[in-house]
């Protein structure tokens, strides 16, 4: 029996008309231009503590660019960021001081093993969901941050690790400018790599998964591969955030890495927008920033977020990136599109 | 020649409740059969056992050589079974173009490919658009693209035609009639609209609480006096009926 369907080519199913090669890449050449000029004149024109909170930038985007898939995208309500932190920045860590691997090579080492720890949780979301997966992730959290405080033998318990300045063949990464020099990429090439993901059949099924999981299952795919898969990759933008932050931070501890960080990256997708990559970066981003700001005044902190939370779920529910493209979309040139 | 579908003695219980009681009922290829009754009969029961959303608590099912029955969605869907929603579940973010891709499967050729059938479905322009922004009617027509989308062998509608104005009615049954006649595809489809399915369909079954009280030719069936009195209504002519 001959099938009642070919496979959708864009050419004949997409809505967008034929660009030229310069206008379709348009969007990554500008932002590869802009972190060009970033990697170039931001280490010779800003101070360390600036370049500091640069770097805490950067690990803050690549968990709220995690958290966002999972919780934006997937529609997972999974509150276990913070505890995906700290494996990737103890991994790292422990890599490092126990073994003397070098901070390079624990990187993906770091990456690695907090994928599995992520997805190996989505097995519970195979079954649970709402508000039972979020208790559970909860659970799990607390429990981490349990054993990190107990298990002195390897993690020197609540008193914390002293980890070591990166440095690879005889460099040293220590100085914040190094550091940023070498984040950068990085960061680049995971946003890149998670707009190509977002963009392509992965990231379809993954919103799919959001919509309707039982729509997802009727089309013959399975839902249960989609979590783990997202899962995973949230684990991996982790993984590489907590082995980021363990060195640009230069000491880890339980503290560091309870549900207040998974509360933070909740904050910033919501204000940056549920669902979107351009939100998660800048609410990523603002957030450290509010952080930053803060942090002297004991409290603020808290009121900050709550205040933020309240004005966008209030007065613009699809956060930052919804608000631009709202005023995009009302601009008289595009109001034929 | 064995039919593409074949269900014996198929019963469902919820508890104490016999929401289907030993059900038959055979589709062949190419063949679109009714499944009509009112509501709480036990239609969308049947079609959810079928696509392995409902497990039997006795009974067999048949897809060609294979059995059905205890099949995950997910399975029951990679051996040809597509199906429809009585409310629509579409994936609402995604694009009218993106929510049938995600249901093409690569590397099959065959009649139409997606663009065609948001076009056959009348959807044709709106490819861009949001599935969520759309219209409820709509929303049902790309639910069948998307399940078409799935090259099936078996198609499950379940009230395709509920919320659809008169003209993407007659487009709907044009499309059915022509995948079921060029491509040998077996239709059930649960329906309230009785003019539809008598200018649509080649056999009818009717349902009533869960159990089958006739069968056959839809006109056969339609004006059969079990049927009248319970789904009809004893005092409707049955051209007129059309319960909701």
């Amino acid at each position: 029996m001959r099938s009642v369907v070919e496979p959708l080519s864009p050419s004949k199913a997409g809505a967008a008309p034929h660009k030229s090669i310069l206008a379709r890449y348009r969007p990554w050449l500008v932002a590869l231009a802009v972190l060009a000029a970033l990697f170039a004149a931001a280490p010779r024109l800003l101070s360390d503590y600036q370049l500091y909170t640069l770097n805490l930038i950067q690990v803050n985007i690549l968990l709220a660019v995690g958290l966002n898939l999972v919780i934006g995208v997937t529609r997972q309500f999974a509150l276990f960021s913070g505890a995906l932190l700290g494996i990737g920045a103890y991994v790292a860590a422990l890599l490092q001081m126990r073994l003397g691997v070098p901070f390079l090579l624990s990187l993906p080492v770091a990456v690695l093993a907090t994928m599995a720890v992520s997805a190996a949780v989505s097995l519970v979301a195979w079954r649970a969901g709402g508000l039972y997966l979020a208790m559970i992730t909860f659970g799990f959290g607390e429990v981490f941050q349990f054993i990190l405080v107990h298990a002195d033998a390897i993690t020197n318990g609540p008193d914390g690790l002293a980890v070591p300045r990166p440095a690879f063949a005889g460099v040293s990464f220590a100085a914040p400018a190094r550091l940023f020099e070498l984040f950068l990429p990085l960061t680049a090439i995971a946003v890149a790599g998670y707009r190509l993901m977002e963009t392509g059949s992965l990231g379809r099924t993954m919103t799919a998964l959001g919509d309707s999981e039982i729509a997802l299952a009727s089309v013959g795919r399975d839902p249960r591969m989609a979590k783990t898969i997202a899962f995973a990759i949230q684990g991996a933008y982790a993984g590489l955030a907590g082995a980021m932050f363990a060195a640009a931070v230069g000491f880890i501890d339980p503290y560091s890495f309870g549900l207040g960080v998974t509360l933070q990256q909740l904050t910033a997708i919501a204000v940056g927008g549920f669902g979107s990559l351009a939100g998660a970066v800048v609410g990523g981003a603002v957030l450290t920033l509010i952080e930053r700001g803060v942090m002297d005044l004991p409290g603020v902190r808290e009121i900050v977020y709550g205040l933020a939370l309240l004005v966008v779920f209030l007065g613009f529910p699809a956060g930052l990136a919804g608000l631009f493209s709202r005023r995009r979309a009302s601009r008289p040139a595009d109001a034929g599109r | 020649m064995s039919p593409l579908l074949d269900i014996r003695g198929v019963s469902v219980r919820f508890g104490g409740l016999a929401a289907v009681s030993d059900l038959a009922l055979a589709l062949g290829q190419g063949e679109i059969h009714a499944l009509i009754g009112p509501n709480g009969a036990g239609k969308s029961t049947v079609i959810n056992c079928i696509s392995g959303f409902q497990p039997l608590s006795a009974g067999e099912m048949r897809l060609g050589d294979e059995r059905l029955g205890q099949l995950t969605p997910v399975t029951a869907a990679r051996k040809g079974i597509a199906r429809t929603f009585q409310t629509p579940q579409l994936f609402g973010r995604l694009s009218v173009a993106d929510n049938v891709r995600v249901a093409s499967r690569s590397g099959r050729t065959g009649l139409f490919d997606g663009g065609e059938l948001i076009e056959l479905v009348g959807l044709a322009g709106l490819q861009a658009r949001a599935a969520e922004s759309l219209a409820y009617g709509q929303q049902r027509l790309l639910e069948v693209a998307r399940a078409l989308a799935c090259a099936p062998r078996l198609l499950l509608l379940d009230e395709p035609a509920a919320g659809l104005a008169a003209d993407d009615i007659a487009r709907l049954a044009r499309l059915l009639r022509r995948i079921a006649g060029e491509l040998g595809l077996g239709i059930l489809l649960v329906e309230h609209n009785v003019g539809l399915v008598k200018r649509l369909c080649d056999q009818a079954t009717v349902m009533h609480h869960g159990l089958v009280i006739a069968s056959g030719s839809p006109a056969a069936v339609l004006s059969d006096p079990a049927v009248v009195t319970a789904y009809l209504g004893a005092q409707a002519s049955p051209s007129q009926a059309r319960p909701c």
